[in-house]
């Protein structure tokens, strides 16, 4: 007979009171992940209650075709960025490139495209009468391109501009990696290739593999582009069902799937990464520069071409509209309140993640349990949920049952900081991993109180990680699509939806200028990251 | 004129009731120097400021406890250490102390008041203990003056000045108050973590390897200053140390833990001559063990005849040597040969082997350099005779 035998619970075994957290952190940390996860317990509930139909809509052809062009969507841009990515690293970083540090500012500027303004210029610039149609018309008698719509104009897109993401992680790992190891394989007899296939290449493997999650995550979350070159991928069917027929339960078993989806990718990079323990035991060695003599001209021609069809071509595109634009007046007293707009509702999603991502931080970090290890990983599932998913839910959740907030400021605020508390937490958490908790004990043994402490040392003590988590989650929140189109209040428009607007109803010439402004808007995060890449030639490392 | 010696018994010592000691070392004298120890440490006439019973902390995910059964009193004014190798539980016991981890078991009396057992526990700012930290911990955004005052909030304004000028110049500090922890040396650093803890004027002062990230030139001269500054303040200290030196230089007592119990609680003397066990006799110096027969009241081996005093353990048992015990002069028909030498600076460590293939060691001073190889008579003076039982 088998006997069930009970666990005992102590007080302290209980993981909320271990360690003396304070009640008050506890509670804080649970409501706030309470209030993330409730899009997806929404979502869950609504097609639980759906029942049979939503079982049937699961297993219907349609709905397994559209995970299966999702699927194979993330997986050809992830393998065209490895293939791109790669090579531009090793020549960036360990070769005698001529130019290296303006190729490497260069190959990873295409991050400041958001995907909608890439796709817009992809479709203005490759599409049926677009301009490279119009351009090689008269002296060629060019009057078709080969077909942009669809898989190809999606995946050449998506690939573009979100190869940086792998590149800088690959460029990264390069940088860290200690010369002494390559210098011992070429002491045991192999070659400058075997080398780099042997022990190079292995060791970059992490570093693939968490670029190529986080440009898998892009392509399935990506909105922009995929509606605007019409693949129907999650999202953009997720989006038609909600406009068009408004069927809410294909809509929302669409986007279990996908987050399904998303959750099993982070899973199988998170079993992998497990595995693949690299140690940079700190870089002691110098590395070698690579000669590429006869090569250098190839390699030049490749990154030209890298740069020209990932920035040259966007770049060309809005400012070939741009001048259309100013030519023919267009109008642009729009952008007056649409930036106010984005400025207003982006700054307070970056206030509410940030007040948001400290008690969840300090748990997490400072008082290590089951408890807090699940409620840091709640909060990355704004990570995991893409923003037409969360938007989705908060519809059809205020709809229902908050009439007071449907279609308010608030809604909105509180979906961007669903969407990007995990990022505001990973700054706030880098930044008090830094801080000796030695420190914060001294404190407490002088006396004071751990909400004092919290307060007059620890908050202080973080305060570059709040900042950067502020700026990202600012400027994140600026370029934000769907979410937005989905939830801004009646007549509350943003920089993001007038661009939107205008270039669904075919209004380049007016697209043009808050394109731009997104793209410088989402330059500055990715200039604070390409600053904390080490800089200059192999000698002033 | 051979001293009699005489040892007072230890009355408050308390042991913890697991501790593992393979055998009681047996008291006896050995004739000869004419050394005193000091009286072993009176213990009847301070008051009991804190006192732990049963105390045990186990770490989930751990194999073993850090601390088990842990059972001590620590009396006014006394400067006790915790020591033992790293991963002994020292540092737990000290932060079961602060309030920084709270135990499984037992209890912990702070001036008669319970301020942690499985049902209640004292947060650490509430228990009026201070703290010097391994690294120090100064608030890096606060200045010397701003991190000494950080405790003083229950002070007006005029005393707060007042006492921040009375603790820096208690550390010498006096006209740096402005810097910023990172304008100022290590030493320096070290002299505010102290002035900080002290200037509340807290009932006891912990402090964690306090001398731990200072090289080895600053660390024995802050170990002066530090004693000096406590002897000033008159305030109960606890220090952890790994260092056996840092606990018998600063400490009236000695707690020395092993793998989270407790080896031994007694005077640095007491420890060093009459370690209760193998562990302690080999942790606070360099130990040899060489086999001993009893006879009547004497201990003969092979080094010699020694007079036995009290009950030895059981047969079979080993004599402790230590180096400083054992004298060599080189004689070509000296029973000892010489098998290696260990420069050491100030001394030569010499290992001798004896007739019997078992081998000694020997400290003799730096310029008595002997080759290996070299015949020498070998001649023990043990201090005190203390036997263990044998592992054979």
């Amino acid at each position: 007979m088998a006997t069930v035998r009970l666990p005992a619970i102590r007080l302290d075994s209980l993981a909320l009171f271990r360690r003396g957290a304070p009640a008050y952190l506890s509670v804080a940390a649970l409501v706030i992940i309470a209030a993330v996860l409730l899009p997806l317990v929404y979502l869950l509930l609504r097609t639980i209650d759906a029942g049979g139909s939503a079982w049937d809509l699961l297993s219907q052809a349609r709905t397994l075709r559209v995970l299966g062009r999702s699927a194979l969507l993330a997986a050809a841009v992830v393998g065209t960025a490895t293939l791109i990515a790669v090579p531009i690293a090793w020549l960036t970083v360990r070769t005698d490139l001529p130019m290296r540090r303006l190729w490497s500012v260069l190959t990873a500027l295409p991050m400041v495209v958001p995907s909608y303004v890439g796709g817009f210029a992809f479709v203005s610039a490759l599409g049926p009468k677009g301009l490279l149609q119009q351009l090689l018309e008269r002296p060629f008698g060019v009057d078709r391109l080969p077909e942009i719509y669809g898989f190809l104009g999606a995946w050449l897109c998506l690939t573009l501009f979100t190869f940086p993401y792998i590149l800088l992680s690959v460029r990264a790992a390069l940088w860290g990696m200690d010369g002494a190891q390559e210098e011992a394989s070429r002491s045991l007899g192999h070659g400058a290739g075997r080398t780099f296939l042997r022990v190079t290449l292995p060791q970059l493997r992490p570093a693939i593999a968490a670029g190529g999650l986080l440009v898998a995550l892009y392509t399935l979350s990506d909105f922009g582009a995929v509606t605007l070159l019409q693949f129907n991928s999650f999202t953009r069917v997720i989006y038609l069902q909600y406009e068009a027929s408004f069927d809410r339960i294909l809509a929302s078993v669409l986007a279990l799937l996908l987050v399904a989806f998303t959750v099993v990718i982070l899973l199988v990079e998170q079993r992998a990464r497990g595995k693949a323990k690299y140690h940079a035991t700190g870089a002691t060695r110098r590395l070698p520069v690579v000669r590429l003599g006869r090569w250098k001209w190839p390699a030049v021609l490749l990154l030209t071409l890298v740069v020209l069809a990932s920035l040259g071509l966007p770049a060309s595109v809005l400012l070939y509209w741009l001048a259309q634009g100013l030519a023919n007046n267009v109008e642009v007293s729009f952008l007056g309140s649409a930036m106010t707009n984005a400025v207003y509702a982006s700054a307070l999603a970056a206030l509410v993640a940030v007040i948001a991502s400290i008690p969840v931080t300090v748990l997490a970090v400072r008082h290590a349990g089951r408890f807090s290890r699940f409620l840091e990983t709640a909060s990355y599932a704004g990570f995991a949920m893409p923003g037409i998913v969360v938007a989705l839910s908060l519809v059809f959740f205020g709809a229902h049952y908050a009439p007071l907030l449907y279609q308010t400021l608030a809604m909105l605020v509180f979906a961007y900081s669903i969407l990007y508390l995990s990022m505001a937490v990973g700054s706030v958490r880098a930044s008090l991993l830094q801080v000796n908790p030695a420190v914060e004990e001294a404190a407490r043994s002088l006396g004071r109180g751990s909400l004092h402490v919290l307060a007059t040392i620890t908050l202080p003590l973080v305060r570059p990680g709040i900042v950067v988590a502020f700026a990202m989650v600012f400027l994140t929140a600026m370029k934000e699509l769907p979410a937005t189109l989905l939830l801004a209040p009646i007549g509350f428009r943003t920089l993001a939806t007038e661009m939107w607007s205008a270039t669904s109803s075919g209004f380049y010439a007016k697209a043009a200028i808050p394109a731009l402004l997104l793209v410088a808007v989402s330059a500055i995060p990715v200039a604070i990251l390409l600053r904390r890449e080490p800089r200059g030639d192999m000698g002033a490392r | 004129m051979p001293l009699k010696r005489v040892f007072l018994p230890k009355k408050l010592v308390r042991m913890g009731s697991a501790t593992v000691a393979p055998a009681q070392g047996a008291n006896g004298t050995a004739a000869g120097e004419g050394l005193t120890l000091p009286a072993a440490y009176d213990t009847d006439r301070k008051t009991t400021i804190i006192s732990v019973t049963g105390l045990a902390k186990h770490f989930p995910g751990n194999h073993r406890p850090a601390v088990i059964d842990l059972s001590f009193d620590v009396l006014e004014g006394e400067t006790l250490a915790l020591l033992g190798p790293s991963g002994c539980g020292k540092t737990t016991t000290l932060r079961l102390l602060a309030g920084f981890e709270i135990p499984d078991a037992g209890e912990v009396r702070l001036q008669e008041k319970v301020v942690a057992s499985p049902r209640a526990w004292t947060p650490p700012e509430k228990r009026g203990m201070g703290m010097v930290f391994q690294n120090f911990a100064l608030f890096p955004h606060l200045t010397v003056a701003q991190n000494v005052a950080y405790g003083l909030h229950r002070l007006r304004n005029g005393e707060k000045r007042q006492r921040i000028a009375e603790v820096l110049e208690l550390v010498s500090m006096s006209g740096l108050g402005e810097r910023y922890p990172h304008e100022i040396s290590g030493g320096q650093q070290q002299r505010v973590g102290l002035a900080r803890a002290l200037a509340p004027k807290p009932v006891v002062l912990l402090m964690d390897e306090p001398f731990g990230s200072l090289d080895t030139a600053l660390r024995s001269e802050m170990r002066r200053e530090v004693k000096a500054i406590l002897q000033q303040a008159k305030t109960t200290t606890i220090i952890v140390t790994h260092d056996q030196e840092e606990a018998f230089s600063l400490a009236d007592r000695v707690l020395i833990l092993n793998e989270g119990r407790m080896a031994q609680f007694d005077t640095p003397d007491e420890i060093y001559h009459r370690p209760v066990s193998r562990f302690v006799a080999a942790f606070v110096g360099k130990a040899d063990f060489i086999p001993a027969r009893l006879l009547e009241d004497h201990v003969v081996t092979e080094l010699g005849v020694f007079p036995l005093h009290g009950t030895p353990p059981p047969e079979p048992v080993d004599l402790l040597v230590r180096p400083d015990d054992i004298a060599i002069t080189p004689d070509p028909g000296g029973q000892g040969i010489v098998v290696h030498r260990e420069f050491q600076g100030s001394s030569n460590l010499y290992t001798v082997r004896l007739p019997s293939g078992l081998s000694v060691r020997s400290v003799q001073p730096s310029l008595a350099v002997l080759d290996v190889g070299q015949r020498v008579i070998v001649r023990a003076t043990p201090d005190h005779v203390v036997l263990f039982t044998a592992e054979r």
